[in-house]
């Protein structure tokens, strides 16, 4: 039997010995992370001016992966859509005008539907494998290239050049007309599969994505990745993120466990957390489920920036779809079913 | 003897009021090797150098306050103690290192089995105790410098030393000076 102080002297000394971190590479590092975060700081404060400013696009040029989308100077809520639960290849209109008939026909089930960063194209992954941009106003479509994977789950980034999925090495981004070979961000914990991709920062130069474990966040033109909420309970389902339109805080779920008889479900609670802060606020219940026949609840930013829409679970004091201001006080019916998936269309002046 | 005994390991002499007075390069390099000693008895091995180099980067950025304080070596020592045991700043930093898409480092130099053991028992402690206990041990602080390393009185300290003593003993079936 060893004395204790003998034990954790050398175990000490061994530390110290086995400790030798190489302090000028190091120091060197430091300095590269510090302009690094600095440069980052200053290009988020130079956006917010721009953006109050309407000049987005002196930005363009610098170091992100994908150009900052062009931001105008007033953007108000134009159409939601939904998709119902149970029907994986239809799409309606929660608010706002209904999608053209021939959308639910063209679309590939459970495939991606968003709205170009001005609103003005919905784009979708059709049941052929191309992805489709569809002009709100006129009808017409055009093919913008084909899906990244066999889902067409992907993320079209705001200046429509870049398709963010999850492949086997983590998350792929892939230019749109180039040579296919797609740049592969590593991940520790590659998110689970399901119904959506990473989803891209406003500017482009950030991807948020859910993991069991929590929401994490990935710097595009670094690699550095940080987690920005751990979940109180992990889960392994996808669920969405949603960026505010200024690029400061994510709307996402926290997940906790519900022990049942035999089984556990899940509580989600909606919530936002400022990225720079660190600080959350918790928006609403969302509702409960071992989600296996039944969707979780999805969200959405509202592309005015004034609250975030939320499809609710069941076992939600609001079950359907609803709007909810940023400090959780107000809520907002704005339909009723089990939707799957939203897409809201920023209208732009 | 109720608290924990230092080891007889040197620590090393540093003037802080030279430190305070030098430039952050100068605290860096002096405070660096025995900072990542200390995240690496509080976290796993892979995440030392990056738990450690997250302090010195907030020490950085902050130096002109940092470096007007009695102690900026104690204040980025608490940081990084309380980042090493911190779970969800440990899981920023695992994977802020597992995407990095480069300059990836070799891996730390393993332990001996008897030293692995050991300090896992100490990372296996409440929070508070690890942190004294590694505080005293890498850097054989004595009571009222650990206390203001975390911010507490002495009698707190002794007494997460003495609870910490007891549990290591425990642990590693270990006899204490007092039980012999």
């Amino acid at each position: 039997v060893t004395d204790l102080d003998t034990l954790a002297r050398s175990a000490t000394r061994e530390l110290l010995d086995r400790t030798t971190p190489d302090v000028q590479t190091r120091y060197a590092e430091l300095q590269r992370t510090r302009t690094r975060r600095t440069t980052a700081r200053l290009v988020a404060v130079a956006a917010a001016v721009a953006i109050a400013a309407g000049g987005w696009r002196a930005l363009a040029g610098h170091q992100n992966v994908v150009d900052p989308a062009p931001a105008p100077t007033k953007v108000s809520n134009g159409t939601l859509l939904a998709r119902p639960a149970s029907r994986p290849r239809m799409w309606v209109a929660v608010e706002g005008e209904p999608p053209p008939e021939s959308l639910s026909q063209a679309v590939a089930p459970y495939a991606t539907v968003q709205f170009s960063a001005d609103g003005t194209e919905l784009v979708y992954g059709d049941r052929t494998g191309k992805i489709i941009a569809l002009d709100m106003r006129s009808g017409e479509h055009r093919v913008l290239g084909d899906c990244p994977d066999q889902g067409c789950l992907f993320s079209l980034s705001p200046d429509g050049t870049t398709l963010a999925s999850l492949g086997g090495g983590g998350i792929e981004l892939t230019e749109l007309g180039g040579s296919g070979e797609p740049r592969i961000i590593e991940v520790s914990q590659k998110p689970p599969q399901g119904p959506g991709p990473p989803a891209w920062a406003p500017d482009g130069s950030q991807l948020a994505f859910t993991t069991p474990d929590g929401v994490h966040v990935v710097d595009l033109a670094t690699g550095d990745g940080r987690m920005v909420h751990a979940a109180t309970d992990p889960v392994g389902l996808f669920l969405t993120v949603s960026w505010a339109p200024d690029g400061s805080a994510l709307a996402f779920f926290d997940t906790q466990d519900r022990p049942r008889k035999g089984y556990t479900e899940t509580d989600f609670t909606a919530m936002t957390v400022h990225l720079d802060s660190g600080t959350t606020h918790t928006l609403m219940y969302a509702g409960h489920c071992a989600c296996l026949g039944s969707a979780p609840p999805t969200l959405t930013w509202s592309p005015d920036g004034t609250g975030v829409a939320i499809a609710t679970t069941k076992g939600a004091a609001r079950p359907g779809v609803v709007l909810v201001s940023l400090d959780g006080a107000e809520v907002e019916q704005l339909g009723y079913g089990s939707f799957s998936a939203l897409a809201w269309q920023p209208l732009t002046e | 003897m109720s608290e924990l005994s230092p080891p007889e390991v040197a620590a090393p002499q540093r003037s802080a009021t030279a430190a305070r007075r030098g430039s952050f390069e100068e605290f860096y390099t002096t405070e660096l090797p025995r900072l990542v000693a200390l995240a690496r008895g509080l976290a796993p091995a892979h995440l030392a150098e990056d738990v450690a180099q997250e302090a010195m980067l907030v020490a950085y950025r902050r130096w002109r306050e940092v470096s007007e304080l009695e102690r900026p070596d104690l204040w980025v020592r608490r940081t990084c103690a309380n980042l090493a045991v911190s779970q969800f700043r440990r899981r920023m930093a695992e994977l802020r290192a597992v995407t990095r898409l480069s300059g990836r480092r070799p891996p730390p130099a393993e332990l001996s089995e008897s030293g692995e053991q050991f300090w896992a028992a100490v990372r296996s402690l409440p929070q508070r105790q690890a942190q004294a206990a590694a505080l005293r041990y890498v850097y054989d602080m004595p009571l009222a410098e650990i206390a203001a390393t975390l911010g507490t009185s002495e009698g707190t300290v002794k007494q997460h030393l003495s609870r910490a003593r007891h549990t290591l003993a425990s642990t590693l079936g270990a006899t204490t000076q007092e039980e012999q």
